[in-house]
């Protein structure tokens, strides 16, 4: 093998982006251009399924979900021969195993897992905007084990996700002992970004100074990144979405989300939540 | 198909058969690996969708597949017609080319390539709204005659995902699936039953915006490469030599021209679009 994958997991709407915008840049190095639309989709969205097609006997279109899953980890292997150093790989599947008992991504492909996780308030919050639905879907969506998981009346541009409940995407990173995960909060990521993004360059293998990373940061700024989405497009955003840079900054569900739909976030998610330090209240 | 057996000819490929065996060997001795489940040496090749069937597929002329116990045969069927047929026609040395091939009203006849992903059903069930006559879908087996590259026809149904067929109208409900735990399902449509020489290969591309270009001649055959099917097969099947003669052969026989917009514009905008381009 001559190189590894780096896989930036997350349930969506958690920091994701922003992180692989900051990682990709430091991975480009200092003063090349850098757009967020340069952002290398690697083995996810559409490149992961023509990847797929390429790769595997039959096309991933005539498959069901479970015979895509037995193909995904020899893909995986596949492909970690044709990269060099330490590529990064969007994720926002829970850590799963197919129906033979492999793990989707396998673990002797993958150098680190970085773990982004944000408060479920603000999850739901952005959730509902993502998606345009209301923030009560946004909360059912959140609590729905097989969330992700395709209606199969149509074949979408990358191959299906299951993205768990947020608690389940969440436990099944922390919890598996199958994977080296650098666990990483939103809410620290902007408090104190060039610490915790100097943490995170580490655990993806970049050789990165403080000043390097205190110019990707400054760079990636949540204005930047909104100011070029609204110039320029944006690839990633849903059709569902007016804009994918919103508001990034953490408590935007104050004045949003009312009582009894925390009340219902906090019932589902506890352990999670006290896993990662997230209060009741919306403290973090 | 569906009969009780898939014993029979390979559609588009006169002389070539299919023969339902009870079991195949679980490796191709001297065969290399592939692809996951795939390996293969001159002459022949062996894959596994794991739970359906295997298939071997020999010498340009016969296809061997032993479906498993309790798999869904209208899955094994649908490898069987794809990957394995795809496999048969890198082994004669002709093109499979990844597209829905279709005759226009002018007698013109179209290859629409691009993967699986881009939507060239979805277009050719609108073109066929239109009267043009369906020659082959997913992989179209193209030969060279000595003077014009040649479509075998060997579909007379397209794939369309619920979606699709919801969009143009048809009622999927009254539709046969393709498969079992897939909405997907086979739209009938009017097709040619002859060959027919090959006019124009369009390569369909996303783009937010829809336009035509037409591709130089020197681009032609890039244009065939990324359109082939399953390009990593040819070397391990030792046909690199036929298909570089057969991709320069076509990409001299016929037009290519480049469509944008897929998946980003409606579908019945690329027909018109695909209509004029090719009138």
């Amino acid at each position: 093998m001559s190189g590894a994958f780096v896989l930036v997991a997350s349930y969506p709407k958690s920091g994701n982006t922003w992180t692989r915008i900051v990682l990709e840049k430091l991975r480009r190095g200092a003063g090349r251009p850098f757009s967020i639309n340069d952002l290398d989709a690697q083995l996810h969205g559409i490149l992961r399924r023509l990847a797929f097609d390429s790769w595997v006997p039959a096309n991933a279109a005539d498959m069901v979900m479970e015979e895509i899953e037995d193909f995904l980890p020899a893909v995986y292997r596949r492909a970690v021969r044709e990269i060099e150093g330490h590529v990064l790989v969007k994720v926002h599947d829970a850590a799963r195993r197919n129906r033979d008992g492999e793990w989707l991504y396998p673990p002797d492909c993958m150098s680190n897992v970085i773990y982004l996780a944000r408060h479920p308030f603000d999850v739901a919050t952005s959730t509902a905007h993502h998606l345009n639905v209301s923030l009560e879907r946004a909360v059912e969506i959140m609590a729905d084990d097989g969330s992700g998981r395709r209606p199969h009346t149509t074949m979408s541009e990358s191959l299906p996700q299951v993205f768990g409940s947020w608690s389940g995407n969440v436990e099944s990173w922390l919890g598996s002992d199958a994977y080296t995960v650098t666990v990483a909060r939103y809410e620290d990521l902007c408090a104190d970004a060039a610490g915790e993004f100097a943490r995170l360059a580490r655990a993806a293998g970049l050789q990165a100074s403080t000043q390097d990373v205190a110019h990707a940061v400054d760079a990636t700024r949540f204005g930047a990144l909104q100011g070029e989405e609204e110039k320029h497009g944006f690839k990633e955003r849903p059709e569902s979405s007016s804009r994918f840079f919103r508001e990034g900054r953490p408590g935007t569900w104050r004045d949003v989300l009312d009582q009894s739909l925390r009340d219902r976030l906090v019932s589902g998610h506890a352990r999670a939540m006290e896993r990662l330090g997230y209060g009741a209240d919306g403290s973090y | 198909m569906q009969s009780a057996t898939f014993d029979g000819p390979v559609p588009g490929v006169p002389g070539a058969a299919i023969r339902e065996v009870p079991e195949l060997p679980r490796h191709l001795p001297g065969g290399v690996p592939v692809a996951p489940h795939t390996e293969a040496l001159p002459g022949a090749l062996l894959f596994e969708i794991p739970r359906i069937a295997r298939y071997l597929v020999r010498d340009g002329t016969t296809i061997d597949v032993a479906v498993m116990d309790g798999a869904d045969r209208a899955a094994a069927e649908l490898f069987l017609l794809g990957s394995a047929r795809g496999a048969l026609i890198h082994q004669r040395g002709e093109l499979p080319l990844n597209a829905a091939t279709l005759i226009a009203p002018n007698w013109k006849c179209v290859a629409i390539c691009c993967p699986s992903v881009v939507g060239k059903s979805t277009l050719a069930a609108a073109l066929c709204r239109r009267g043009w006559l369906l020659v082959a879908d997913d992989i179209t087996r193209i030969s060279w005659n000595g003077t014009m590259p040649v479509a075998w026809p060997s579909h007379n149904r397209l794939k369309l995902w619920r979606d699709a067929c919801e969009m143009l109208g048809a009622d999927a409900d009254a539709l046969q699936r393709v498969r079992n735990g897939l909405e997907k399902y086979f739209l009938p449509v009017s097709a040619s039953a002859t060959p027919a020489a090959l006019g124009v290969a369009v390569r369909l591309r996303i783009a937010p915006q829809t336009s035509v270009e037409e591709v130089p001649a020197g681009d032609r055959p890039h244009l065939l490469s990324e359109s082939t099917f399953r390009p990593r097969w040819i070397d391990p099947l030792g046909r690199r030599a036929d298909y570089a003669r057969i991709v320069r052969e076509i990409a001299r026989g016929c037009r290519a021209i480049l469509l944008s917009g897929a998946r980003e514009r409606p579908i019945l905008e690329l027909a018109d679009r695909l209509a004029d381009a090719v009138r």
